[in-house]
């Protein structure tokens, strides 16, 4: 599993940066928006089909520190049991998550943990089991699974890519509670 | 305006609405762009058409950030009262373009047929 490093970055360490002037003349021509309007922001160069426009002192927010330890997995696909709203606001919705597999270790029991109810309350598609390796060491994160998920030896696990984040870095040392393919 | 143009139908909307109007009422012209030919020069077309019959008020939204609207553009030049009308970008609150213009329609009568009671 890689990652990166829990660090504030500025937009600027992820895209490359592109010549505001083409793209102001066509406001101002355009639309009538004048060039000021854009003094505070960067224009970057998001993809083949977006420009993103985004303020110089932006820093991308520190991800949530972790509290629990466990592997983060989340449903997103659109099969029984399919993740809800209150599920994607309390999980993220990622758009292209990866894949994990987690191999379940027999001694270590399930839990639920602070914030599963909230989770996996009303409305919600999926059990309100947070299940989590009984380490006391800080995790990447923790999920939601079906109560099929608890008594298979291997979940399957899918974290937003932007939280990925190396488990040994986190736990100082190779995982032994688990193996991780993807 | 182009016949046919999609600025065409927001002028017959808009006039459609001055009228149905009663005296003294207000009326929110509102689009989800900010391309001047559909909501400034729209708006300048129905001050002209309408005289003194109405009368744009300060467009103003309570906690959202705006600009004003244009008063020229490609060298068309509009009233000065466009001003008061209210450009949303979209980076000033994480929403999409929008245009709002707020008028009032005056008691000195009304364009075309009186709106109902």
């Amino acid at each position: 599993m890689s990652g990166r490093a829990d660090l504030r970055v500025g937009v600027a360490d992820l895209l490359p940066i592109v010549d505001a002037r083409l793209y102001l003349g066509l406001f101002e021509e355009r639309f009538g928006i004048p060039a000021a309007t854009f003094a505070e922001y960067s224009f970057f160069k998001a993809n083949a089909q977006a420009i993103w426009i985004v303020r110089r002192d932006l820093r991308l927010p520190a991800r949530p520190v972790p509290y629990a330890v466990g592997m983060p997995f989340y449903y997103y696909r659109m099969i029984h049991p399919r993740p809800t709203t209150p599920d994607g606001a309390a999980l993220g919705t990622p758009r292209h998550p990866p894949r994990h597999r987690a191999r379940r270790r027999a001694d270590r029991p399930l839990r639920r943990l602070p914030g599963s109810a909230a989770a996996g309350g009303p409305g919600s598609g999926l059990q309100p089991r947070l299940l989590a390796d009984a380490l006391p060491r800080p995790a990447p994160g923790v999920g939601l699974a079906t109560t099929d998920d608890a008594d298979r030896p291997i979940f399957r696990a899918m974290t937003p890519k932007f939280w990925r984040l190396r488990l040994d870095q986190l736990i100082g040392g190779p995982d032994d509670t688990a193996e991780m393919e993807e | 305006m182009p016949p046919g143009s999609l600025a065409g139908a927001q002028i017959a909307i808009l006039r459609k609405a001055i009228q149905r109007c009663r005296p003294g009422g207000r009326i929110v012209y509102s689009t989800c762009t900010y391309a001047p030919e559909e909501n400034e020069a729209v708006v300048d077309a129905l001050l002209r058409e309408t005289g003194s019959r109405v009368r744009l008020l300060p467009a103003r939204l309570a906690g959202i950030r705006g600009a004003p609207g244009l008063t020229e553009w490609q060298g068309q030049s509009f009233a000065p009262e466009l001003a008061s009308t209210l450009r949303l970008y979209p980076h000033l609150n994480d929403t999409g373009g929008f245009y709002i213009a707020l008028f009032e329609k005056l008691p000195a009568g009304p364009l075309g047929a009186e709106a109902p009671q």
